[in-house]
Parts: C-alpha cells; structure tokens; sequence
C-alpha cells in the first residue's frame, strides 16, 4: 500500500474518445474495482485516478483531458515513464445479484472495472451510461459484453436524450435490482441516491474532491468529517445520507467551500 | 486505569494526545470526529489572512516511517475558518488554532479574526519549512518574541508557538517566547526540508522540489529538542515528533512535554492512533506505578558518569 511513486513503463495507450485516453502499465499491488491510484507526471504533476481495467498485473487507468496533468498524460505514448502509488481508498463493494451502474462522464471508468468483476461473478449488469454526445460514449462495446447497456447522450446524438438517471427509473419498474453503483457529477449521482433512497433499493457512489496527500493526512478532501481519500472515495448509502455537503458544497484548493 | 489528564496553560485536556497542526484538521466536522475518537485536544490546519492554495502536487512523498510533506500552508483564510471552529467546538474537546502571517503583524491580524470563534488556544506557526520565509522567525529568537507580543496584544487567549527543530538557537528561541509571554511550546515541527529525486528521470517528486521531513524516525531529534527546552523554560510543552506508541509518548513526557502532538502516524493508523497511545500510556504507568501523567512528566533523570 502507498509508498514513492514507482517509475512505471507506459506500456500500451488507447483513444477511447476524442478527450479520453488510456493508458495500461505493469503493476505488482492488486487494485479494487473504485480504488485510486496517484498518478505522477515527473515535472507536471500528480492526480488521482481510477482504474478502468485490470487483468492480472496489467492496469489501466483512463483520462479526460482537462487539467495540467491530464494534457501532460494525453501527450505520452508507449515507453514513456509515469510514477504511481497506491492503491488508496475503500472501493466498491459488491452486493446483489441484479446490478445497476450509472456513469456519467469519465464516471464511467471505475464502473467499467466494476462491471468486468461483476460480470465475472455471474451478476446480471444494467449499465446506464451518460455521455456529451455520440464521440463521448465511453466502453461502449465492453459494457454490452458484460450486461446490458442503455446510453443517454444529452444531445440525443445517440440512444436516449437526457440522463442515465431517467433511463434507469424506467428499468426500476421492469427489473429486480438490488444494488446500485454511481460514479459521476455529483449532482446526478444524488439524484441516484434519492432515487435508490425512495425504493430502499441500497447504493454506494465514488466521490471526487480536490486530492493531494491520497493517505488520509492533508485534509484537502474532506467532505464533512469524511476523509474522500481514505473513508471513501466510494461511500454506501448510509454514509451519503449523513454527508451535509454531499451533492450540495464541495471545497477549492485552499479550502473554501463552494458549489458542487 | 491511571489519571491521564493533562493542563496546557488552564485548558484541561482529558488525554495528553493532541491532533497536530496540518493533519486533517480543514473542517470543523473533521475536528469533532477526530476528539470523539479519542484525541485530547485538536489543533487545527495552519490558518492565514488570505485563501491560498498552497503547493502543486505531489506535495507528499510517502516512503513508510519516512514521510516528505510541502503541503505549502493551503488554507481558506482566516473569516472563512471562524465557522469550522466553531462547528469544530461543539466536539467539546479544546481546539487548538494554528495561525501564521507574512510578519507580526499580520500574524495579530489572522488572531483577531479567529478569536471570534473562541479557540481555547492559538498556536503560533513561526516554523513551516515548506514556504519561502516559513522559518524565518523561528530562528530567530527576537523575531519570535516579537510575534508573541503583537498576538498577545490583541487577545487575552493563551498563545503557543511551535518550534522548528532547524536552527542552533532552538533554546535562545524557547526563552524569548516564553519571555514575551507564550503560554505553550509546541515542538517540534518538520526537519529538513529534505529532498527525494526520482532516479528514473532525475527530477524531484515533490513539486515544490523540498519538503519537510516526519516520521517514526524523527522521535529521537524531538525527544532532544523537547528535553533541551524543557531545561530552559517553565511553561508546559506539547511534544510532537514520531510519536506512534505509547512509548513514544512517554519518552516525550519523560523529557518534559505536558501533552504530545500526533500527526504522521495517523497515516499508519488513522484515527485510531489516539486511543491507542492512550491505552498503551495507560499500560506504561502501571507498570512504573504512577498514579498519574503528571507525575511522569519531565522526569528524565541525569545520571553522572
């Protein structure tokens, strides 16, 4: 767990969407399916990221371009070097036998994981995936291999215009879910608790806040009294329920708080 | 069980465990869960007049009992802060306030804000090593003594100030506070700083290529440098530095701190660390048959040779 960040190999990288790209290294720690690695640019910077696949010692995180790091990340290709620590954090836990997840975005990363753990397992998945419009449909083709999928783009570009949180209350009336796993804006994924919180259906959702230190130290990421890097990033029902800030008030760099 | 209460300056702590300044302590709500879970009394992250933001990461190099923090003093400045405190209060433990000011004065400006929220104590950070002109004071006894005095001027709340170990004049610095009427010492703060280059691509991890330096392995430098003042000075000291076990802990007393200060180890142990330096205090006063902390505190002996 933790440590220096390992001077990695970039061993593979692969355009997923006009501004997503991933990118596969060797790594020996096992990685759960929601937790984060910190991902070193050597003389850029550093940045939390979740895993999107993972098959034995072969990791694979996937980035949006939009930050310092993130377009330093974007402009590296095979054999290039990063460093990585961790894994930090509690990840998804995996509970029921009919499961929902809801990505929005680049949300769709850490659930991609989920869905291939799930999948393995034998868990029938209702993947609802948000996207900008048809180029930013992420994992389109794994998330039907794994369950099924139903997109939502919002310019309607491709499957359903609007939200995955609309596609996913009409499934609510036809399947037998049981669990329900998020990962997006937040104020979507509050919208995912409000409805799971409605059907007592039970639910976990992956937090971003701004990160720096990753091993439950600095403070920079809490929410309420919660520690984003070490009690979450992924935080059942209960827990949400209880967070005061949770899809309402998120804190800058130097710790004001401001809106989600 | 023994009686491990403890007095900084006429705040009664009910364990000497006190959460340092910089670790966790952002929100109000962090603080309060922090004293339920078993913490004496809470210090909270290093408050100045202005938002900033601090470093660039990585702003931590994590390399197991050696830790590397240039955290830059991020902070959302000093009205902003006034409501975690007073969220922070509600916990019922003290709450310790660290402030720092580009010069006294402005170090009286932060505390005149801040004293609005009723910190039981302020903290003086005359000693960061992870910005430009962090230490300057803290080297030198008359500038530290000089920010004693413009605090105490505007507030009537007992002050600390928090001691860096980098300088020979550790001693001169502790009477000159003490002298301008600190309360409190808290020492020690982080070492260093301290450099690590990654070899791979020779560029140093740390954005802010510096940082200062914690850990398991700084305990011996800050048993030093808390027995050293504690021949100097007549007001309580809060021990930090490498504090991780009861043992830890007891040494720091042994040498002369009233409370100890725990910041890295939380990284090992979260927030159970409290509760277990408690327990295992608890166990080492049995053992030695002392009824109470105080009666440990700066016992150390010296032994002619």
């Amino acid at each position: 767990m933790g440590g220096e960040p390992r001077s990695l190999t970039i061993l593979e990288t692969r355009i997923e969407s006009p501004t997503v790209k991933s990118f596969y290294f060797e790594y020996s720690e096992d990685v759960e399916p929601g937790q984060f690695l910190m991902v070193w640019v050597p003389g850029v910077g550093e940045a939390p990221f979740s895993v999107s696949r993972c098959d034995g010692n072969t990791v694979c995180i996937s980035v949006r371009k939009a930050g310092e790091v993130t377009s330093a990340l974007h402009r590296m290709k095979e054999g290039d070097k990063i460093g990585v620590r961790g894994p930090f954090g509690q990840g998804f836990k995996l509970k029921g036998n009919q499961i929902a997840l809801l990505a929005g975005g680049c949300g769709a990363a850490p659930l991609l994981y989920l869905a291939s753990v799930a999948s393995r397992e034998n868990k029938k998945v209702h993947a609802f995936v948000g996207a900008s419009g048809k180029d930013e449909i992420l994992f389109k083709e794994e998330f039907e291999k794994y369950g099924d999928l139903h997109v939502c783009t919002d310019d309607g570009s491709y499957g359903r215009k609007g939200f995955p949180t609309d596609a996913f209350e009409e499934i609510l009336g036809k399947e037998d879910i049981d669990a329900v796993y998020t990962c997006g804006p937040e104020k979507m994924m509050k919208k995912v608790f409000d409805i799971c919180s409605k059907k007592k259906i039970p639910m976990q959702a992956s937090l971003e806040r701004h990160m720096k230190c990753g091993v439950g130290l600095c403070g920079a990421c809490l929410c309420d009294g919660l520690c984003v890097c070490k009690d979450g990033p992924v935080f059942e029902d209960q827990l949400l329920g209880k967070m005061k800030e949770f899809g309402k008030e998120k804190r800058d760099a130097c710790g004001v708080r401001g809106e989600v | 069980m023994a009686e491990l209460t403890t007095e900084l300056a006429g705040v009664k702590l009910e364990n000497p465990t006190v959460l340092s300044a910089g670790i966790l302590g952002n929100t109000g709500e962090i603080l309060k869960r922090v004293g339920l879970s078993g913490a004496g009394a809470v210090t909270t992250k290093t408050i100045g007049l202005k938002p900033r933001k601090g470093n660039k990461n990585p702003t931590v190099v994590d390399m197991g009992d050696v830790f590397l923090n240039a955290m830059g003093l991020p902070n959302p400045g000093a009205e902003n802060f006034v409501e975690e405190i007073r969220i922070a209060k509600e916990g019922g433990k003290p709450i310790i306030s660290s402030i720092f000011g580009k010069d006294a004065g402005e170090f009286a400006e932060v505390a005149k804000i801040l004293k609005k929220a009723e910190p039981d104590l302020f903290e003086l950070n005359i000693s960061c090593p992870n910005v430009g002109s962090g230490m300057s004071f803290g080297c030198d006894p008359v500038a530290a003594g000089k920010v004693v005095e413009k605090v105490k001027a505007v507030t009537d709340i007992s002050l600390s100030v928090k001691m860096t170990p980098n300088t020979h004049l550790l001693v001169e610095v502790a009477k000159s506070v003490e002298k301008a009427g600190a309360s409190v010492i808290t020492a020690i703060n982080g070492l260093g700083p301290g450099m690590v280059i990654d070899v791979e691509t020779g560029i140093p991890v740390l954005a802010n290529k510096v940082g200062g330096v914690s850990g398991k392995f700084v305990r011996p430098i800050a048993t030093r440098c808390i027995y050293s003042i504690a021949q100097a000075v007549k007001i309580p000291i809060i021990g930090v530095g490498g504090i991780y076990s009861g043992e830890d802990a007891a040494q720091h007393i042994i040498a002369g701190a009233s409370a100890v200060g725990i910041g890295t180890a939380v990284k090992d142990h979260y927030l159970d660390i409290f509760k277990k330096v408690c327990d295992e205090l608890d166990v080492i006063l049995e053992r030695k048959k002392l009824k109470s902390i105080g009666e440990l505190v700066g016992t150390v002996k010296e032994v002619l040779t």
